[in-house]
């Protein structure tokens, strides 16, 4: 709808529509909403706004109520909604997007079942497990749903059981360089390898075919390795070389497939900042602090390529 | 040519709306993430080289005329560039030049660049002059990011002018009306569309910052100060809330009737009761009516992006709702649930009065 927007604005702007038939020609192009579309639209606004306040009513009626609750009160309530939540999966038919969500909802209630646990009968167990033990436990109900959104879910909860593992015992299996740089090299291995395996599934099963969720994964698993490399230029340890390979090969994988079997400017953008903040960490090394007009003629020439190979791409896959 | 251009070409073709030959679409609109990245390179660079700028021209700062000039220079500047590239890292650099330059002018408007002085932000003419300033360059200069930042701050300058004025909680009523006027205008003069967009934008998002202060300041953190504003004026939070309401309301009238509806309809009477329930559900849940409307107005001109800020405003307000003092959370909860009945009831009436097939089809 962006591009019709902006094109139905280019072609009145240019004359090509005369005034006179605006109205219809924003009809015809859906840019305003017909009677229909308008009846559905209150439909679904008074849905989502009327369900979203009574939930905010339950929410807040808990919460004035939470400290006087009984124990066996507080599993109840949240055990009867996580069950309501499976039975509406049931009712609503298992394929149907209503369904999934209310599978995504019985997962999250699952976490507060978990923390409520942790809570009240104070085990010691680490916080990386809660996360971690939640993933485990969501993992069949994931396989089953077929939903992007329960994958990143899945995903999100071993990141962070992960992120919170290494902070405290600083590696895996008692390897510790340091533990920033083990957070970081598992952090892309772990985005890495999804974005592989989801990349290679998606090929055959349509409902992985969800760019928004790739572009995340990319973006992690980029943004982890950049980190890497810039802060092994930065402060040179004995794995910079290695960490420049696997940064080169990373991007060069990017480029291969975002751009010659599966185009997505995205990617390509995200490989043009890595690439940009590495030259620039590289150059900094080189030039006097305070010499912040070259450090600004760099940052424009970098810029300036990067602008002009995206706009010529852009233009190639439109074409 | 892009696809989407041709096959929209060849739609409007078929209904007889157009003539001839697919034209030429001269600049693609880029994605919101290449803006976004040309966007960070264009401000990193600014910053560094405005440092530099700012190091060489220290000796000048003292001196307002001086201090003018310079920001005047980097303005004009920026003008140029804007006026001349369609690339938009140059654009990016430019706005970051031109930001620099406001900052310099305004500092000059509040006789604040070489020393400040909170004393001299409570002058009300100053935020005044400041604001017209922003209304001139957002009319001046031809780029659309910079006219949705000059828009916002003028706004935002004037509802602080208001403020010291002793008139506070009105201006959202104004922003809100003017807001609505451009997007439901959006095409209504062809040569100034984008001009229209980008001011529309800066006043949304204006009005959804002004009421985000309101809430604080009546309700929230920030009810100290706002017991300090309204001991100094007759206004009350909810006399702008009422004026907000009007507003609400001519714009689903003016909605309805441009769906050619007629007032004894079922679907009618369904919309402005649904409206009066979330307006007086906004005296409590400040933000309310104002989410609403943005959501509407998205959904009028198929804008997505607006529709995205009305739904993240609106969940916004109803979070915010959960941390105000002024209410228990057992009174709020009663709200709510009166509030969610009462929806949940009109939309059971609009399917069960409104025949699908009745509805009039422009």
């Amino acid at each position: 709808m962006a591009d019709t927007r902006f094109l139905i604005a280019e072609f009145i702007k240019q004359g090509l529509i005369s005034e006179d038939k605006v109205s219809d020609a924003l009809s015809v192009t859906k840019l305003t909403p017909d009677g229909k579309a308008w009846l559905s639209f209150l439909d679904r606004f008074l849905l989502v706004v009327g369900a979203v306040a009574l939930v905010s009513a339950l929410t807040f009626f808990i919460a004035y109520n939470w400290a006087e609750m009984a124990k066996w009160a507080k599993f109840a309530l949240v055990e009867f909604f996580i069950i309501l939540s499976i039975l509406a999966y049931w009712d609503l038919g298992v394929r149907q997007l209503s369904a999934k969500i209310a599978l995504l909802v019985a997962s999250l209630l699952l976490g507060v079942l978990l923390a409520l646990y942790g809570q009240t009968y104070q085990t010691g167990a680490d916080p990386w497990q809660l996360f971690f033990n939640w993933a485990l436990l969501i993992l069949p109900w994931v396989l089953l749903a077929q939903f992007a959104v329960l994958w990143i879910v899945f995903l999100f909860l071993l990141n962070l059981s992960l992120f919170i593992y290494v902070g405290t015992f600083g590696g895996l299996f008692g390897f510790s360089f340091s533990t920033e740089l083990n957070l970081l090299w598992l952090l892309f291995a772990l985005n890495g390898l999804a974005l592989l395996v989801w990349e290679y599934m998606s090929l055959s099963r349509g409902w992985l075919q969800v760019t928004w969720a790739t572009r995340l994964l990319a973006f992690v698993s980029g943004a982890s390795i950049t980190v890497l490399v810039v802060g092994c230029i930065d402060s040179p340890v004995n794995n910079s070389i290695f960490s420049m390979l696997i940064w080169l090969n990373y991007l060069v994988v990017l480029y291969i497939y975002y751009l010659k079997k599966k185009p997505d400017l995205f990617m390509l953008a995200g490989g043009c900042l890595s690439a940009s903040i590495v030259i620039l960490t590289f150059v900094s090394q080189y030039i006097e602090a305070g010499s912040s007009l070259v450090f600004a003629l760099f940052i424009i020439a970098l810029g300036g390529v990067s602008s002009m190979w995206l706009k010529k791409l852009q233009q190639e896959m439109q074409s | 040519m892009n696809k989407t251009a041709a096959q929209l070409w060849t739609l409007l073709k078929g209904e007889n709306l157009v003539q001839g030959e697919t034209p030429e679409i001269a600049h693609a609109d880029s994605p919101w993430y290449v803006k976004l990245l040309l966007g960070i390179a264009g401000w990193w660079a600014a910053a560094f080289g405005l440092s530099f700028l700012m190091l060489v021209f220290t000796l000048f700062m003292k001196d307002a005329m001086a201090v003018l000039i310079l920001g005047s220079l980097l303005i004009g500047g920026a003008f140029l560039i804007l006026r001349q590239s369609g690339q938009t890292f140059l654009e990016h650099l430019a706005l970051a030049i031109s930001l620099a330059g406001q900052v310099l002018v305004i500092l000059v408007i509040f006789n604040a660049f070489n020393a400040f002085s909170a004393a001299r932000f409570e002058n009300e003419v100053y935020w005044l002059l400041a604001g017209l300033f922003q209304v001139i360059l957002a009319l001046a200069i031809p780029n659309f990011v910079h006219r949705v930042f000059c828009t916002w701050n003028a706004a935002i300058f004037f509802a602080v002018a208001l403020v010291l004025f002793d008139v506070p909680y009105m201006f959202s009523s104004v922003v809100m009306l003017l807001m609505a006027w451009l997007w439901l205008s959006e095409y209504a003069y062809p040569k100034h569309i984008q001009k229209i967009r980008a001011m529309a934008y800066g006043l949304t998002l204006a009005l959804v910052s002004i009421e985000s202060f309101v809430l604080f300041v009546s309700k929230g953190a920030a009810s100290s100060w706002g017991t300090n504003v309204d001991a100094e004026s007759i206004m009350r939070p909810w006399m702008g809330e009422v004026l907000l309401g009007c507003v609400a309301f001519y714009v689903v009238w003016f909605l309805l009737r441009q769906n050619k509806q007629s007032m004894k309809q079922p679907l009618v009477i369904c919309s402005l009761f649904a409206t009066l329930l979330l307006v007086v559900a906004s005296f409590e849940a400040t933000g309310l009516t104002v989410g609403m409307m943005i959501v509407l107005l998205g959904f009028a001109g198929s804008n997505r992006v607006l529709i995205g800020i009305g739904v993240v405003s609106l969940l916004f307000y109803v979070s915010a709702y959960y941390y105000l003092l002024e209410r228990t959370l057992l009174d709020k909860s009663l709200t709510l649930l009166a509030v969610g009945i009462l929806l949940l009831g009109v939309r059971w009436m609009m399917l069960r009065f409104v025949p699908k097939g009745e509805v009039n089809a422009r």
